[in-house]
């Protein structure tokens, strides 16, 4: 005779018509994402496609017309008949807000329900940088992109901001930021929610980029790759198995103090920039100059940008070009490193630094003498400065989505 | 690469769902009624009568006998059948195979290992004893082939774990490109798995070690060969061409510093394996001949415990390197925790010094610790593989096993 165990419930039993609601509400979502997938080729979405069965699939999507959030498309020629092809989302549905909280300059993209970008709006932060004035300042910039468009603040349905720092998702919590000043352990997602009152998404702006470059630039549909944000630092938004790696802190992927071959070999205090980035982060490069010309005296001092010297290199300054390979090489060991440990199928350079075209050229000489055992391919972002935008876009449709699940529920 | 699998909403696959949750609580709280499963798991009442059918049939429950009666009918009291089936762990070493039997609760049940002679290392031979060991274990338990569920074999060797293809394991001749997963499928009729050995003493570790519960988490080998198992979002991440962690080959900065006349960067892992510390200090005692003679690597990092001032300095230049590889992986990928395992990495002097030098960087704070599984690890994570697929195996309707991917119409691997 066996002792009868008391078990105590490990989910809260939740009655029948809850559980149907809540299934209804997951398909939904999962219909939408679907929808956001294929994006423009919605189309084209073919019932294998589909991981739901036909009854359910056909509830989410009548739920969706009903809704308004599902049209007809015109022009969506459909092979299998009407049920699979004739459907796409319905742009004019909502809006959403997405926000890029950089280090000088704040952005703001006001977009419709298929990511079409209808406006931008940017402002300094170099002076207005603590929290209270950012959110100000977001306020006022989203009131003008909708006066602008001529919508009114209920087609609003989310908002996403990314800030240049560890952020935790879950909480909603942007932990600490070397480049704003005044931030710490600030409730941005509260913040905005509060100010706008409409759900809001925070992330950091590096994987922010790189869910943009995954959506929609040149990482489109690739599961393993490392997004590598160069600018006055360096940080690194890795996608593994088409998920973004956050690590046990959110702060997976902040490679500035990663130990490579030929930095600085005294070991750097916290705060100060790290190993990398003294050598390949913006102001590290510009530092490298100054003190060049300083040392022959004879230079014309010129306050250039990294990227200035890296195309002064290409026009045949001597001290531009070692400052360069310098740059270059390390950036090399920091990729081939990356990609022995995650074996990634392709780097996506972005940033100011990043973008540069000489960077990514020797960069790439350097990398291909390393021929063992990995060969990781490097491109620069097609997205460019919008990548931020775009992934803040996808992630404020994403939320807008889920409320539009919700909604099934009801 | 390999996706996650989902579960989809077709009845079947429902019920399967539903019978994955009864049969966690079942394995995990032991036998209880149906009532208490409806409880616990928020289904139904019917759909538990259903799924429990549906598992007796497959012989995974089997009713106990009476329960105490709260003032009505007396509770059936179920449990699951540990012993409805079998999975079998499988080791390929340098120069051994090892093996592990365990019931479908995990629990060993048989246990050998036999040295790898050279003639009989080869693909064939090595497949032939693994066959006729494994069928001997099962002997010992009076169980036939039809009681095994599943084979997990782990390689220390990149592997298409798709395929069940060892792309080159460098230890044995003749191990290049070996479909081994198809040739050991001829051999039993069960799902037979391979996978490299690193990733397997991972997930041992978290399966019944020192990362249970760890969501993000980083296992360092250091033996022979130097790699890493990479846990991430609660799984094994394997890269796009099943090469992730091979960090043998890294360029860190120590390695110009302490070893000025190395230049070729494929060296850290001669430098840090077993092979490299016990050259380093052959190579020394032919200077002095004062230094005592040691067997193993782990002899030098015990001298150096001992206070030998030479076998220190060996072991710090060895924590140096480890210390970079440490930091690095911790930058990239902020794991919870780092465990050392394998001949070398497993000594308490090497993580000791490892500690010691990464006091002194403050940002990027990471607990590192030892394997708590030790030469078992890898055993231990291909049983963790092997169980959840044999048990629901038994489960399927009919025909091989369907991942979602497949239904979704997308192609297997990029």
């Amino acid at each position: 005779m066996v002792a009868r165990l008391k078990l105590r419930p490990v989910v809260s039993s939740p009655g029948r018509a809850q559980r149907q609601r809540e299934r209804k509400q997951r398909d939904v979502a999962e219909v939408l994402r679907q929808f956001r997938e294929h994006d423009s080729a919605a189309g084209g979405i073919a019932e294998r496609h589909w991981g739901l069965s036909s009854s359910r699939r056909s509830a989410a999507v009548s739920f969706l017309l009903e809704k308004g959030l599902l049209e007809r498309s015109s022009n969506g020629r459909s092979k299998a008949g009407p049920r699979n092809g004739a459907f796409g989302i319905h742009a004019g549905y909502g809006h959403v807000v997405g926000v890029d909280i950089g280090a000088s300059n704040l952005r703001i993209a006001l977009a419709d329900m298929n990511g079409a970008v209808l406006g931008k709006w940017s402002a300094s932060t170099r002076k207005t940088s603590s929290p209270d004035m950012v959110i100000e300042q977001i306020r006022k910039g989203v009131q003008y992109l909708l006066q602008h468009a001529a919508l009114p603040r209920r087609s609003l349905l989310a908002i996403a901001a990314g800030a240049p720092g560890i952020t935790n998702g879950d909480a909603g919590v942007v932990t600490a930021t070397s480049y704003l000043r005044g931030w710490k352990d600030v409730r941005l997602r509260s913040l905005l929610e509060s100010a706008l009152r409409i759900p809001a998404t925070v992330e950091n702006d590096v994987r922010m980029a790189a869910i943009g470059e995954n959506w929609r630039g040149a990482a489109r549909g690739i599961g393993n790759f490392v997004f590598l944000a160069l600018g006055t630092g360096i940080a690194a938004g890795v996608f593994a198995n088409g998920r973004l790696i956050y690590g046990a802190d959110w702060t997976a992927g902040e490679i500035g103090y990663m130990h490579v071959p030929g930095g600085p070999e005294e070991a750097t205090k916290h705060r100060d920039p790290g190993s990398l980035e003294s050598v390949i982060g913006g102001e590290g490069i510009q530092q490298q100059w100054l003190h060049g010309c300083n040392g022959t005296g004879v230079r014309v001092t010129g306050d250039l940008s990294a990227t200035e010297i890296f195309d002064r290199a290409r026009a045949g300054d001597e001290l531009a070009e070692r400052i360069l390979n310098r740059s270059a090489k390390m950036l090399a060991y920091a990729v081939y490193n990356i990609s022995l440990v995650l074996n990634c199928s392709l780097f996506v350079l972005g940033g100011g630094v990043g973008m540069s075209e000489p960077l990514l050229d020797s960069t790439r000489r350097f990398l291909e003498a390393y021929s063992e055992p990995v060969r990781p391919k490097l491109t620069v972002s097609s997205l460019g400065p919008d990548a931020q935008l775009m992934g803040a876009i996808r992630l404020a449709l994403d939320k807008a989505d889920s409320r539009i699940g919700l909604l099934a529920g009801d | 690469m390999t996706k996650e699998r989902v579960l989809l909403g077709r009845p079947p696959l429902l019920r399967q769902t539903n019978a994955q949750i009864l049969l966690r609580l079942l394995r995990e709280t032991g036998p209880c009624s149906k009532a208490d499963l409806v409880r616990a798991s928020g289904l139904s009442a019917p759909s538990v009568t259903n799924v429990v059918a549906h598992l007796a049939l497959a012989g995974l429950v089997q009713p106990i006998g009476e329960g105490d009666s709260t003032g009505g009918r007396p509770p059936d009291i179920l449990r699951f059948r540990a012993e409805r089936g079998s999975v079998a762990a499988v080791e390929i070493g340098p120069d051994f195979l090892g093996f592990l039997l365990a019931d479908l609760d995990g629990r060993e049940i048989g246990k050998a290992r036999v040295s790898l002679g050279r003639p009989s290392s080869s693909p064939p031979a090595v497949c032939e004893r693994i066959g006729g060991m494994v069928r001997d274990l099962l002997r010992q338990q009076n169980q036939t082939e039809e009681h095994l569920l599943g084979l997990v074999v782990g390689v220390p060797a990149i592997v298409n774990v798709q395929e069940g293809v060892v792309r080159a394991l460098s230890a044995l001749e003749g191990w290049s490109n070996v479909p081994l997963g198809g040739m050991l499928a001829k051999e039993f009729k069960c799902k037979v798995t391979i996978e490299n050995d690193t990733n397997l003493a991972a997930q041992g570790e978290y399966y019944r070690g020192a990362a249970q519960g760890e969501k993000n988490f980083v296992f360092i080998t250091i033996g022979e060969g130097v790699g890493a198992g990479i846990f991430v979002n609660e799984s094994i991440y394997r890269g796009s061409q099943w090469t992730a962690g091979e960090i043998g080959y890294l360029r860190v900065p120590s390695i110009s510093r302490e070893h000025p006349t190395i230049h070729k960067y494929g060296k850290l892992e001669k430098l840090l394996g077993a092979a490299g510390i016990l050259k380093s200090w052959q190579s020394n005692r032919q200077r002095s001949r004062t230094y005592p003679r040691v067997k193993c690597a782990a002899d030098v990092f015990d001298l150096a415990a001992a206070g030998n001032a030479e076998a220190k300095r060996l072991l710090r230049q060895r924590a140096t390197l480890l210390a970079d590889i440490v930091l690095d992986l911790a930058l990239i990928l902020n794991p919870s925790v780092i465990l050392l395992g394998g001949e070398v990495g497993n000594h308490p002097r090497l993580l000791q010094e490892v500690e010691e030098l990464l006091k002194g960087s403050e940002f990027a704070i990471v607990r590192v610790g030892l394997s708590a599984l030790g030469s078992s690890a890898a055993l231990w994570g291909a049983i963790y593989t092997a169980l959840d697929p044999a048990i629901f195996g038994l489960l399927r309707p009919s025909g091989p096993p369907v991942e979602s991917s497949f239904l979704r119409g997308k192609p297997p691997a990029a």
